[in-house]
């Protein structure tokens, strides 16, 4: 066992681990920020919103409608030339960033969006009565109140997210996909793909057990 | 303190809402000393709004916020510097009854301490006006009456003027010098509350009047004209329906007494349902009797003595 444990190419192993890490956290970062910048707008702008404004809703809603329902392998392909744009390649693990940011965000904006709708009405109309600006309502009111749907939102768009640092892995982002995939299965060799597989879940619990603390921590109801 | 008394459905929270423009008026104006606030803009609307308080039936606290700092809100909206919201904020909590519970969240509350941290924030940039929507509905009759004294002293020490909707006429009785009838929109009688309650001119008037708590005590009373003359008045209570079967049948299989059931009526002393008992017999009897019942969990209030 430890003979054939040791046919594996640890040091490559971990640094693939470090890649998909580096993609998760620095696209998920960027997902966070403008996936909640997407949901505001259209929870703002929406029918009845405080910023009532059917062009700007229509358009948000048609450019997240968009990029959540092209799939992810061929977005990535798509996004080449923005890439190429952006950062001058199409490889490595920063290249992948763009494509993952771009599909994840709509994603995540929508659950910000559910997120800031399920904020009771009441407490934004007390808010009105005070004599709140609307930013003060957003900032004060609207966004802390949706605080738990935030970040249990967060927790599902991280673990998406890994999904798909794992494909981007098969056009050359590097990372635990890319081992899977050419040193995996192109050699037919099964144990580096489970073992790639294991990482890649340890991963994943590791992010919902997080995820689900902090969105305990945060719930105050 | 003035009240308005409608049916659901009548327009009271519409009309309460219109007064700090949360509702648009189609037509018309609102007047609140002095200034016409449908002819504002919006900035000058939101520096009025600080000077009209409000609170809720349902309280809208912020529940991410602790007591403190839902009672910090309206202060930071102005932009108050920390030291005078600090001051502030241990004043409003002390004059609302919730020392120690600064740092507890709203959902660690019951619902009279919900709306106390309501009144609270409702106060805390000076207001003139304080508007009350439904303010108690949520609540049982005992903190009801608790967050009604409040009102009351905080109408009388601050000479806050305050307006309250509901639909319960004892909350005007307790509270109100003033009180307007609602009835699908318009207000179809309106007066001091002494001389609405004893010269009611409008049906729905009187249908108000008669769920009040003279009216229950109207209809008490004649539940208890049906007791024979001599007959000693009892409430009989206990912690299950099954518990009061058992005991209202252990006194009624009495030989010794004869027991008549009147019905059942709300206590004066903690607001319960009881059941009224009209029991005769000799004094010894029936203190035996009573005896029994208590030590069977049961209680039983003697209201009246014939001895």
């Amino acid at each position: 066992m430890s003979e054939w444990l040791q046919t594996v190419d640890w040091p490559g192993m971990w640094l693939a681990t470090g890649q998909t890490l580096y993609m998760t956290i620095i696209s998920g970062v960027f997902t966070f920020i403008l996936g909640i910048f997407l949901g505001l707008l259209l929870y703002l702008t929406a029918k009845g919103g405080l910023f009532e404004n059917q062009v700007i809703y229509g358009l948000i809603a048609s450019f997240v409608n968009t990029f959540r329902s092209i799939p992810f392998i061929i977005l990535i392909i798509l996004l080449i030339p923005f890439t190429m744009l952006l950062l001058g390649t199409m490889i490595g693990a920063t290249a992948a960033l763009p494509a993952i940011i771009i599909g994840s965000a709509p994603f995540y904006g929508r659950l910000v969006e559910i997120g800031l709708r399920e904020v009771d009405k009441g407490v934004i109309e007390a808010a009105q009565a005070m004599g709140a600006t609307r930013w003060q309502i957003v900032l004060k009111v609207l966004l802390p109140e949706a605080m738990p749907a935030l970040s249990s939102g967060m927790t599902v768009t991280f673990i998406a997210l890994i999904g798909n640092t794992a494909m981007a892995g098969v056009i050359g982002a590097g990372g635990l996909g890319t081992i899977a995939y050419n040193e995996g299965f192109q050699t037919n060799n099964n144990l580096i793909t489970f073992i790639a597989t294991i990482i890649i879940l340890v991963i994943v619990f590791l992010i919902q057990y997080i995820g689900d603390r902090i969105t305990r921590r945060v719930d105050k109801r | 303190m003035f009240g308005i008394i409608g049916y659901s459905g009548a327009g009271k929270s519409t009309l309460i809402r219109l007064i700090n423009l949360l509702e648009k008026p189609t037509s018309g104006t609102i007047t609140i000393d002095g200034h016409d606030l449908t002819k504002l803009n919006e900035r000058q609307l939101r520096k009025e709004r600080r000077n009209i308080g409000m609170i809720f039936q349902h309280f809208n606290l912020l529940w991410s916020r602790t007591v403190a700092e839902n009672i910090a809100l309206p202060l930071e909206l102005t932009n108050t510097n920390k030291d005078q919201r600090e001051s502030r904020i241990a004043e409003l909590i002390k004059m609302v009854g919730l020392e120690g519970k600064e740092s507890a969240y709203p959902a660690q509350l019951s619902g009279g301490q919900k709306q106390r941290v309501g009144i609270a924030r409702a106060l805390a940039n000076n207001p003139k006006v304080l508007l009350c929507d439904e303010a108690t509905s949520a609540l049982d009759p005992k903190t009801t009456d608790s967050i009604l004294s409040l009102l009351s002293s905080i109408n009388q020490s601050l000479g806050i003027t305050i307006l309250l909707i509901t639909h319960e006429m004892s909350v005007i009785q307790k509270l109100c010098r003033r009180v307007a009838v609602l009835d699908h929109g318009c207000i179809v009688e309106e007066g001091s509350v002494t001389e609405v309650f004893q010269h009611p001119k409008q049906q729905i008037t009187k249908e108000f009047i008669g769920s009040s708590d003279d009216g229950r005590r109207q209809k008490a009373a004649r539940l208890r004209d049906l007791a024979p003359k001599r007959a000693t008045l009892v409430h009989l209570s206990a912690d299950n329906p099954q518990l009061l079967q058992k005991n209202l049948a252990r006194l009624l299989a009495n030989t010794n007494l004869s027991v008549k059931v009147l019905g059942t009526e709300r206590s004066d002393k903690d607001h319960q349902e009881k059941t009224l008992l009209a029991v005769e017999g000799t004094i010894h009897v029936m203190n035996d009797a009573f005896a029994a019942i208590r030590s069977e969990h049961a209680a039983i209030e003697v209201l009246n003595s014939n001895e």
